[in-house]
């Protein structure tokens, strides 16, 4: 640990050093970013059919100092507001059921759904395995699903008795 | 002299009675041996051809200590030499033994062989980690993402670094309880399936928690920089409180608390406190 903990002690005056003096580190970051953090920093060697693995500390260094371009804390947030949202939502929507109602249901719904299917998709669908054209097309097709959905959910709320009577209905059943 | 002599003689003649009561208890029949199956994931790559396989063991569980490791260590020196495994400590601290048993990851010196003997205890490496030789897994991705988040001590100014300690409130010191006791086993990294799937993105609980241990040391200046740099959607948000993490470490810790600390850090939804004691007095 003790070893450890000084080889990082000279990488990191290494790291700062060049975030202060290079250029462009956003832009290198950028050209690497779509290789996976284990393809850039890692170097895959072989021996004997064993892999073996050293760092390139170089790409770890600047992959890492400009992440700001990347920003999905925002995003992230919303979503978790959303889905807090929808506690008092549903219920009150079944209180005070109107048009606007269904209509905000239905647009929360699909939120929900979207955002939830393409962390799944993004999580299960990676590159490394599946390849990028695979992983970017379940991408597409889970906007391709959200786009369906919330027009389906519209045209119900306006041609037919709306998501609340709907479900008012089927529980009657 | 004499009253002393004839004490020491009587005093040593009571002395081999007791001696010879003794090992007349001791000689009792020999004890049925309990014999416990342990089957342990085998692979060399140096074997041609050679795939991953189980290869079962029996340990008399009365010639063998309690722990995994001891019956590892008595496997290795009595039965199968080749048998290779990381171990250093044998007392929980060092982390080297980190293996899958049974199913959960724990450290195979402080994890208690299951007496059943009607079960065999299964020994696997960590899950989904590049396997070097038998229990041995490739740890350099885990060691690089932990030197990725600069797990040392960042302040606006260096210069005076090392003159005098930062100083530090009991209050501040008591929020690192629970991080810094980490041993870096990767128990619950490699119990994270989050970790499993994205293992080359996403951090793992193991080395959130350390970053998260440095952002809130209230001597630590750089917290903005340690956030800005885990905004991305794969190092921090791959987490969806699994929890596998938490319940995997075997040092009691709580990497997916931390976690969630990072969370609400990242948001904005809490703030790191001012330093209680200004730590250059």
């Amino acid at each position: 640990m003790a070893a450890m903990m000084s080889l990082c002690r000279n990488f990191g005056k290494v790291g700062l050093s060049n975030r202060m003096t290079i250029g462009n580190p956003c832009l290198a970051a950028l050209s690497n970013r779509n290789k996976t953090f284990l393809e850039n920093r890692i170097v895959p060697s072989s021996q004997n059919g064993v892999k073996k693995f050293t760092v390139n500390h170089k790409a770890l260094a600047e992959t890492s100092s400009c992440k700001s371009a990347d920003d999905h804390t925002r995003l992230w947030t919303i979503e978790r507001s959303l889905a807090l949202s929808l506690v008092p939502l549903v219920p009150s929507a079944f209180m005070f059921p109107s048009a606007a109602m269904d209509y905000l249901l239905a647009i929360s719904f699909t939120l929900h759904a979207h955002w939830g299917l393409e962390t799944i998709v993004v999580d299960y669908l990676r590159p490394k395995v599946v390849g990028p054209a695979l992983a970017k097309l379940g991408v597409a097709l889970v906007y391709g699903i959200s786009a369906f959905t919330l027009g389906g959910l519209f045209y119900f709320n306006y041609s037919d008795v709306g998501i609340v009577n709907a479900i008012k209905m089927l529980w009657k059943l | 002299m004499d009253s002393i002599t004839s004490k020491a003689v009587v005093l040593s003649r009571q002395y081999m009675q007791l001696r010879n009561l003794a090992t007349v208890a001791a000689a009792k029949p020999a004890v049925a041996p309990r014999i416990k199956k342990f089957a342990v994931y085998r692979w060399n790559p140096d074997i041609s051809g050679d795939k991953p396989h189980l290869q079962t063991y029996e340990v008399d569980l009365n010639t063998c200590g309690p722990m995994v490791l001891d019956a590892l260590i008595k496997i290795k020196s009595e039965i199968d030499p080749t048998l290779t495994f990381r171990r250093s400590c044998r007392e929980g601290i060092c982390g080297s033994c980190a293996m899958n048993i049974g199913g959960c990851n724990s450290l195979a010196c402080i994890s208690k062989i299951d007496t059943n003997l009607e079960k065999p205890v299964k020994i696997h490496p960590l899950p989904h980690m590049y396997v070097v030789k038998d229990l041995v897994p490739d740890m350099s991705n885990f060691y690089a993402q932990y030197k990725s988040i600069q797990p040392w001590l960042q302040r606006k100014d260096e210069s005076k670094m090392g003159q005098k300690q930062y100083l530090q409130s009991v209050e501040d010191r008591q929020k690192l309880d629970g991080l810094y006791e980490c041993i870096l086993c990767a128990c619950c990294s490699t119990s994270c399936p989050s970790y499993w799937w994205n293992s080359d993105k996403y951090l793992g609980p193991a080395v959130l928690m350390q970053a998260y241990r440095w952002m809130i040391d209230s001597r630590d200046e750089a917290t903005k920089d340690r956030l800005d740099r885990l905004r991305d959607p794969f190092s921090v948000f791959r987490c969806h409180t699994i929890m596998n993490c938490t319940k995997a470490c075997p040092k009691g810790l709580n990497p997916g608390k931390a976690i969630a600390e990072i969370k609400k850090l990242l948001s904005g939804f809490t703030k790191k406190e001012e330093p209680k004691l200004n730590p250059i007095g």
